[in-house]
């Protein structure tokens, strides 16, 4: 039997990229993915409990330096079309491993909260929450 | 910083305040006076009250101890006072010793008044003296001679332009800080061993754009500056301004701290002086009352904003 995570496949944390249409947002600081589904807890009179689960409720938050030119990127991406439906784009979340290989997360996403933070000293940082609308998520 | 026994010799003599029997000009009922001279006197024909400075080192030839970035160079004079007792009665020589005294006190004091190494000015930061006795009695007057080996030692490096740790002088400077002001600045006279450091604070942020190497932001400037000086009587307890030591870090009516502006200036060969203002919060005060040492107090400041560097 082989061992569960092997060395070789360990990931140094700024191994972690994310991109969206091909293009890397370099100034990545952290990104934190859930990957999950509410649950519910229905108790018996048998004194058991039966779960039930609904659709993926997935997201990702993402901690990047703040640049000029993302302040309006990523604020287009916080706007409804003319239907008033949220926008959705493509991204990818990949990680290399020690080894070489890669592993990726491709979702689409809305960016649901944008802030920007600048405090009284060091960077601008924009910290992003961006809701995985899909059921599942692909990772290849 | 060298110097030649001629300049010693003049210095000597134009500082002379002695009078009477030990004066340099002639005064009346006086036919001898003191001389000085910057070399030996020739025996069998010396003048009978004298003071004699040799260098035993040719000028620009001290003694020195190079070390790889300075050098501790001395100047080495010897300073003789002659007097010649008139008669060996017992009074002539109660008089003769009492007027050699004289001299070599004022050859002291004058020494001390042009190079004392606590001096604000002094080049030098050790001075010695050290006397000899070479009375000779074996004649009908007898030659009283003292020589006094006068060593003056200071640091140099091949660069005039470097300034020195000796020889400085902190002020506090009134028109810039707050509390209770002082009538004029007012200088810490016995401060050593002052001590500044600071800079912009800087936050490091580690992003993918480069593996390890982080991005670089300027934060707050931050610095601390500390002094030590020796407990002074003028220093503490001597009034309700903000210049004195138990003052110095005491809340103002507004429960702040007062911003204190202190100027420390040191000296180079070359006589450029310079000059750092720096503005501080002071947070500590230490007293240290050591046994078997001159009882010292330390006061140690938050330095809020870049020290200003003048010369003059």
């Amino acid at each position: 039997m082989p061992d569960l995570g092997p060395d070789t496949l360990l990931v140094n944390a700024q191994k972690v990229v994310l991109k969206t249409g091909g293009d890397e947002f370099i100034q990545l600081q952290k990104i934190r993915t859930h990957i999950g589904r509410p649950e519910f807890r229905e108790p018996t009179t048998d004194g058991g409990v039966q779960y039930y689960y609904g659709s993926g409720d997935h997201f990702f938050e993402a901690d990047v330096l703040g640049t000029q030119d993302q302040i309006s990127n990523l604020n287009d991406r916080t706007e409804r079309d003319a239907n008033g439906l949220a926008q959705v784009f493509p991204y990818e979340i990949i990680a290399t491993a020690k080894n070489g290989s890669t592993k990726t997360i491709t979702v689409n996403c809305v960016l649901r909260d944008f802030n920007q933070e600048a405090e009284e000293e060091g960077s601008l940082k924009f910290k992003a929450y961006f809701r995985i609308v899909s059921d599942t998520v692909v990772v290849s | 910083m060298v110097f030649s026994a001629d300049t010693l010799r003049d210095i000597i003599d134009s500082n002379w305040a002695l009078t009477g029997r030990l004066a340099k000009v002639p005064a009346d009922n006086m036919k001898e006076i003191v001389f000085f001279y910057a070399y030996p006197q020739v025996l069998g024909n010396e003048t009978t009250k004298a003071v004699t400075i040799q260098k035993i080192n040719a000028l620009e030839n001290e003694r020195v101890v190079a070390h790889p970035k300075h050098n501790q160079v001395s100047d080495i004079f010897e300073i003789e006072i002659r007097y010649r007792t008139f008669d060996v009665q017992l009074i002539n020589r109660d008089i003769a010793y009492s007027d050699l005294e004289d001299m070599a006190d004022e050859v002291v004091r004058i020494l001390k008044t042009q190079f004392q190494p606590s001096s604000d000015t002094g080049a030098y930061y050790q001075v010695s003296r050290e006397w000899q006795r070479l009375d000779e009695y074996s004649t009908q007057q007898p030659d009283l001679r003292r020589r006094l080996r006068f060593t003056l030692t200071t640091l140099t490096t091949d660069s005039t332009e470097v300034y020195r740790g000796f020889g400085g002088v902190l002020v506090y400077d009134r028109s810039q800080g707050t509390g209770s002001q002082p009538g004029a600045d007012y200088e810490y006279s016995e401060v050593f061993n002052v001590k500044h450091n600071g800079g912009f604070k800087i936050i490091k942020e580690l992003t993918r754009s480069s593996f390890g190497i982080p991005k670089r932001f300027a934060g707050k400037f931050e610095g601390t500056f500390s002094f030590e000086t020796r407990a002074k009587q003028s220093d503490i307890a001597n009034g309700s301004t903000t210049n004195l030591l138990d003052n110095i870090g005491d809340l103002l009516a507004n429960d702040e701290l007062p911003e204190v502006f202190l100027v420390q200036t040191v000296n180079n060969e070359n006589n450029v002086k310079l000059n750092q203002t720096t503005k501080i919060l002071v947070t500590d005060f230490q007293q240290l009352y050591n046994v078997e040492e001159l009882v010292s107090f330390m006061i140690t400041g938050d330095v809020f904003e870049p020290p200003v560097f003048t010369k003059s």
